[in-house]
């Protein structure tokens, strides 16, 4: 099967600064890529270049079966005022952008559909509440259940943890997975290194500009973490401590 | 039992309440207050400039505010500070504004741009202002779920195919016209309390922007008629009045969310 996305020699940057260059990548339907880097290597600006809301200074992204319509996304920080009026249910409803008319109201297809991704996210007891009322994790929740409704071949998913509690995390992995087998692709920026090793099947480490990609095992190794200012030696001598090849498995 | 120059008030301020109540939602949730107060401010230029030239006042203020719209969309989209830039904008266009006036602007009123001359309107004036709320509402209508999802970020936008940017300016550019089809109206210095009073009244009714946009017409339209009204009674200025009462309305909701 062909990739989803093609890059190809990409380089990243904002005026005189690099964040990295030479990233050559593929991503397949079914894989899982972890971002992983320092604050500030540049993996919100990778996740939004795909996105096509940053140009790269340089290199090609390439869409070899066109680039889809629509692409998940669940932002880092979300910028809106909370204050818009929109209860919890039609922001959900607004991902199937395909069949959203709000004047005409959902169909009952899309009603239920909307149901069971609030129920994924485990949010439908909130279902009809305001956004407003909403706790941080909360609103991580609902914004999640829109990116299930977007139905979209490749998912980017920017953090998608940092507010939510063990529990969901650990039901949002699932879905994730669910996603994996459906054959879409998924890019996650994590700072959970256990979570990348158990759930996904390649890594983006960016850091010191470079960009290192390959499958988990090949780039989590202690020898490019730290090259790469994720962690300095004596963490790392910790994490992988009692192995001697090098791998975290 | 009114004169006719009561109904041409009524039925002209009835058109700009329409556009302020809708486009006002907007304004709130994008938070462009001081981008439609630099757009109103600037205005006063358009009039003149307008006069300068012999071309229609209503001709001179949207092509002015267009103009405008465009230079401030580009300037502030890259630039920290927008509030500072806007409010240089405002300012100057005030007065610069003033000073045209002073030089081409015999026989104008200043007061009548500032505070709009709603007793003046003539039935051309209200034909052009509803023809104008016919066009405007249909864009608003076509437009609709690709700027509710512009608000929610450039970035929920950029996932569903939809540039914000450009949603972002084609608003802007329906504000301008607004805020030139609304001037004579209710002047330059209150348009921007109809764009924002009637649809911040509305909020606190609603959890749909849907509605929160019908409401907001219905307060600004409720708000433009009763001012009207009090202005007949009492022979008070008309666009004051109008948003006098459109700050009572406000006013009583936030009483009424409080208890
Ligand atoms: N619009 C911008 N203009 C200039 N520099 C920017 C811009 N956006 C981000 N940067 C810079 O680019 C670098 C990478 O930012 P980015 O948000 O991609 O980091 P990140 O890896 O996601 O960090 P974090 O882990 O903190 O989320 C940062 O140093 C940031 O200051
Ligand atoms: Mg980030």
């Amino acid at each position: 099967m062909p990739p989803i996305v093609s890059i190809e020699n990409l380089f990243l940057g904002f005026g005189d600064v690099t964040l990295f260059d030479g990233l050559n990548c593929d991503v397949e339907p079914g894989s899982i890529l972890a971002v992983v880097g320092a604050n500030g290597s540049g993996k919100s600006t990778f996740v939004k270049t795909l996105l096509g809301l940053q140009s790269p200074m340089d290199g090609r992204i390439e869409w070899p079966v066109g680039k889809p319509a629509e692409i998940g996304y669940l932002a880092q920080l979300t910028e809106f005022d909370r204050r818009f009026p929109i209860r919890v249910r039609d922001l959900a409803a607004m991902g199937a952008w395909q069949g959203f008319n709000p004047f005409a109201g959902l169909n009952k297809t899309t009603r239920n559909r909307v149901d069971a991704a609030l129920e994924m996210a485990g949010i439908l007891d909130l279902a009809d509440h305001p956004l407003h009322t909403l706790s941080g994790g909360q609103l991580q929740r609902a914004l999640f259940s829109r990116v299930i409704m977007q139905d979209a071949p490749l998912i980017l998913l920017d953090e998608p943890f940092s507010a939510v509690d063990q529990y969901t995390e650990q039901h949002l992995l699932s879905v994730i997975e669910t996603w994996q087998s459906e054959g879409r692709a998924v890019i996650m920026v994590l700072h959970d290194l256990s979570a990348v090793l158990d759930h996904c099947t390649h890594a983006l480490l960016l850091g010191n500009g470079r960009a290192s990609f390959g499958t988990v095992d090949d780039i989590l190794t202690p020898d490019r973490l730290i090259a790469q200012g994720y962690m300095s030696s004596s963490q790392a001598s910790w994490m992988f401590r009692g192995q001697s090849n090098g791998g975290m498995r | 039992m009114f004169a006719e120059f009561m109904i041409r008030a009524f039925l002209s301020g009835l058109g700009v309440a329409i556009l302020t109540g809708v486009l006002g939602c907007f304004v709130i949730w994008r938070r462009m207050v001081y981008f439609g107060d630099a757009l109103s401010h600037a205005a006063i230029l358009g009039v003149v400039g307008a006069i300068a030239l012999h071309v229609s006042a209503y001709f001179g203020v949207i092509a002015l505010a267009l103009i405008l719209s465009v230079l401030l969309f580009t300037l502030t989209s890259r630039i920290q500070g927008a509030d500072v830039i806007l409010g240089v904008f405002a300012q100057t266009g005030l007065a610069l504004g003033l000073i045209g006036a002073s030089i081409w602007g015999r026989g104008l009123s200043i007061e009548a741009i500032l505070f709009g001359d709603i007793l003046a309107v003539g039935w051309h004036d209200i034909i052009f202002i509803w023809i104008g709320v016919a066009v405007i509402l249909g864009i608003i209508l076509w437009r609709w779920s690709n700027w509710i999802t512009a608000t929610l970020g450039d970035d929920l936008a950029a996932s569903v195919g939809v540039n914000a940017k450009h949603e972002s300016f084609y608003l802007a550019a329906l504000l301008a016209i607004v805020v030139g089809l609304a001037l004579k109206i209710v002047g330059a210095l209150l348009i921007t309390a109809l764009l924002i009073i009637p649809a911040a009244t509305a909020r606190r009714f609603t959890s749909t922007p849907e509605t929160m946009a019908v409401l907001s017409v219905g307060f600004g339209s409720a708000a433009s008629a009763i001012g009207l009204w009090a202005a007949y009674v009492f022979d008070w200025p008309a666009g004051p009045s109008m948003v006098a009462t459109a700050a009572v309305f406000f006013g009583i909701s936030q009483w009424r969310s409080a208890v």
